[in-house]
């Protein structure tokens, strides 16, 4: 039932897709393949937050594919909000380099293809990402979606704990995962690569 | 990224910006949930890993089981090789950084310290030492030419020579190869071909020996290094190779050859020692010293025998200097001892002067007192801080005539207090090194003669392992108490001194005269206090717990500080932690042993 809905979703953004030149955002994807990825924005407001700066691994199979990793800065249309700079670490003169936002999000969508996307809080990055691409493209981005809280809350949640503390300091450290400098987006990719492939079981081939 | 990969530790902490650069864009990281395989033997190996964050452990190697955790790297034999010789799976969920196998041979052709480091650590393990991580100090040794090192000149036959005239020549020539000029040019005939030439059965006396040589020849230039000898070997798989001088063939360097540069350095210190005609010769002889106790360290070489190695070293100097300062016809009526930690041949870098000097009864110099006088001060020039006890030849107690050190041992043994029963303890592990050993035995004698009369005493003399509790909790937590900010432990008081101490004292109540703590556990071994597991795992947590001083030693020294015995575990990798739980709770269980046996409870 679920998988005829989404089915008939993906056939619906599929007629409203704008540019034939992204069909492939369709196509099947490659097996054993995802995309870690994470955002640095504006603001906190998922309606009005630009991007500042984009990171995105591969994860195919076992291995989180560091040396081919996209890592773009996004010059913003509107300010940055002051209170999120020192979050960041990106002022207006950082990012007045980077890229217009429809080129890093053309070269987003041909890194990640067809692949299941993987995050942490996913929902918020993407919606933005999603903002900007409407407009553009027709419909958001189409891949399936991974966030790897959810997956942590699904493998930690039971009758007798029903709240599961979702921060990623908890999650790092129950799974004894590395912490590593946050709030830089290539690590925050890695971050969220780790914990999928650690709550994700299909390895291959145990000793 | 790059922030969390290790560029500060070895070898990847020899690399200039740029290369960490190239490292860093090139890494991958891999998952390995535990018990899976990372690699087997003949797999394909096109990467180095290092370990991030688990524990990998590696079997089937001649070393058994050996362990790799965080930032630890493998496996380099294996990427030299290009194949996989031994099994690696995950201990625990593990995660590794990958690094392609071309950027790891690009930066040992650009960057000749990292090809030192990391051919060094093929050398250990083709060396099958002791597997002891640690940062490597060895570049010096590696990037040696192999013009300067021992190699052997050829034996070289005729074309009509036998197979039986070739084996002849390599036992007179004490050699495991010859050349043999043939008609197809110049071929190489080992003991390998030798056995192989035996088992065809065929007849020595008749066959040439140019029929069964090898004509593909490894050479090397003589002005090459250490290192690409060592690359070359391990790539072939071959124990030899022709060293050339300009093209012409001067020599064969053997496997043999190559690493025992590497441990020949101490004699050449030794032989530093013994040549040395003035003490400014002495000053740089011991100067050399640290250095070496660093390089062998890296080299993979067990702590026992490295402390063995140093203390041997350093009363040859001890020794060498004595008899420069003293005058020959003095040397028959005293007796030089070391005494403590450097009697015991567990000193492994320089600390405190622990000497003292016996006196013939009646005997007079003029000099002695000067003399005395100067080897403290001499010793002190070199290096050797003064002991805070005064236990030096320059003070009064410690340098007497042998009835003043009769009634010196009659008053540590007969007034127990914790400063004469600590004087007791360093003189049990007195070693004469100069002059006169009977000097020492006599008075060795006369305190194992009243201890005979005083069984009781011993409980007195064994009550010190009391005073410090190792570090660990009942249910195995380390205890950090010690340091500036009460993050640290006592390597010395809660592991180490509980140890020697006791033995100690089971070596005088047994009359083992050893004084080495790994000599007196051996002798100690057939005694009912002490069960022979106990025997073995205290010999394996004080090799352990030793280690780990020498290794925070080695670091603290580097950064201009004195060795201070105390220790972060924080700094110490998961495996460390481990083994160092493990080896307090040894400990532990020693000290229950000796306060039953002594009824320490009842003092």
């Amino acid at each position: 039932m679920r998988r005829w809905w989404q089915q008939a979703l993906l056939q619906l953004q599929r007629r409203r897709l704008r540019d034939p030149a992204y069909a492939y955002l369709f196509a099947p994807p490659p097996a054993q393949e995802w995309v870690s990825i994470d955002c640095e924005t504006t603001s906190l407001d998922p309606g009005s937050a630009e991007i500042l700066s984009i990171a995105a691994v591969r994860i195919s199979g076992n291995c989180i594919s560091l040396s081919e990793r996209l890592e773009l800065l996004v010059q913003p249309e509107g300010a940055i909000t002051p209170a999120s700079i020192p979050i960041h670490g990106l002022r207006a003169q950082d990012v007045a380099a980077g890229l217009p936002v429809r080129e890093a999000l053309a070269r987003l969508l041909a890194f990640i293809g067809s692949r299941p996307l993987v995050g942490y809080y996913l929902e918020f990055d993407l919606a933005v990402i999603d903002r900007q691409l409407r407009p553009w493209l027709g419909i958001g981005l189409p891949n399936p979606r991974i966030d790897v809280s959810g997956l942590y809350y699904d493998r930690m949640v039971t009758a007798y704990h029903p709240d599961v503390d979702l921060s990623l300091d908890a999650i790092l450290h129950t799974l004894q995962l590395p912490d590593l400098p946050r709030h830089d987006p290539l690590n925050d990719a890695i971050l969220a690569a780790l914990i999928f492939l650690k709550l994700h079981s299909q390895i291959p081939e145990p000793l | 990224m790059t922030s969390a990969f290790p560029f500060q530790h070895a070898p990847f902490d020899t690399l200039s910006s740029q290369e960490q650069q190239t490292v860093a864009s090139s890494l991958d990281i891999l998952y390995f949930p535990a018990q899976h395989r990372i690699l087997q033997p003949g797999d394909a190996v096109d990467q180095l890993y290092v370990v991030m964050k688990g524990r990998v452990e590696e079997t089937g190697g001649p070393n058994g089981t050996v362990h790799y955790s965080e930032q630890e790297v493998f496996d380099s034999r294996a990427l030299v090789n290009g194949t996989a010789g031994m099994l690696l799976h995950a201990a625990e969920d593990t995660i590794v950084w990958q690094i392609p196998r071309d950027v790891i041979l690009d930066l040992t052709r650009s960057n000749p310290r990292f090809a030192a480091f990391f051919y060094d650590d093929v050398a250990r393990k083709l060396a099958e030492l002791a597997h002891q991580p640690y940062r490597q100090e060895a570049e010096d040794l590696m990037l040696t030419r192999i013009s300067d090192i021992a190699y052997r000149p050829p034996s070289r036959l005729d074309c009509n020579a036998t197979v039986m005239s070739a084996a002849r020549a390599m036992q007179a020539g004490h050699v495991t190869s010859v050349l043999v000029e043939g008609e197809k040019g110049c071929g190489i005939f080992t003991q390998s071909d030798l056995r192989n030439f035996i088992i065809a059965g065929l007849d020595p006396n008749t066959e040439p020996v140019e029929w069964h040589a090898s004509y593909r020849l490894h050479t090397i230039e003589e002005s090459d290094y250490l290192h690409q000898a060592m690359l070359l070997m391990v790539r072939h798989t071959i124990q030899r190779l022709i060293v050339t001088r300009r093209g012409e063939i001067c020599g064969i360097l053997e496997q043999v050859d190559l690493l025992s540069s590497l441990a020949n350095n101490p004699h050449s210190v030794g032989g530093q020692i013994e040549r040395a005609g003035s003490i400014s010769d002495l000053h740089s002889a011991a100067a050399a010293m640290q250095p070496l106790t660093a390089r062998l360290f890296a080299s993979g070489m067990k702590v026992t025998l490295i402390a063995e190695l140093m203390s041997e070293l350093r009363q040859k100097l001890l020794e060498r200097l004595f008899t420069l300062l003293a005058p020959a016809e003095l040397l028959p009526h005293v007796c030089l001892l070391v005494l403590g930690s450097e009697g015991r041949g567990e000193q492994i870098l320089r600390t405190d002067q622990d000497n003292a000097l016996i006196i013939e009864d009646g005997y007079q110099h003029p000099q002695l007192g000067e003399i005395c006088q100067r080897f403290t001060a001499e010793l002190l020039r070199m290096g050797y801080p003064p002991c805070p006890g005064g236990i030096m030849l320059s003070t009064r107690e410690w340098c007497g005539s042998v009835s003043e050190f009769r009634s010196r041992i009659k008053q540590w043994t007969g007034a127990p207090d914790a400063r004469q029963l600590m004087a007791l303890a360093i003189w049990t592990d007195a070693r004469p090194i100069c002059g006169n050993p009977a000097l020492h035995a006599g008075l060795d004698d006369y305190l194992r003669r009243w201890l005979d009369g005083n069984p009781a005493f011993l409980a007195h003399f064994a009550w010190p392992v009391e005073q410090f509790e190792p570090p660990l909790t009942l249910f195995s937590r380390l205890v950090t108490e010690a340091g500036d900010n009460r993050q640290q432990l006592d390597l010395k008081k809660g592991g180490i001194f509980p140890i020697v101490h006791g033995i100690r004292s089971l070596a005088l109540e047994h009359g083992v005269r050893a004084c080495n703590t790994y000599e007196r556990l051996q002798q100690l071994h057939d005694i009912p206090t002490l069960p022979r597991e106990l025997a073995r795992d205290l010999a394996e947590a004080l090799a352990f717990l030793q280690g780990l001083q020498l290794k925070t030693g080695l670091v603290q020294l580097r950064a201009g500080q004195q060795p201070d015995n105390l220790i972060d575990p924080r700094d110490l990798t998961t495996l460390e932690r481990d083994l160092l739980k493990d080896s307090l709770g040894v400990v532990k269980r020693f000290r229950q042993l000796l306060r039953h046996h002594y009824r320490l409870g009842a003092l």
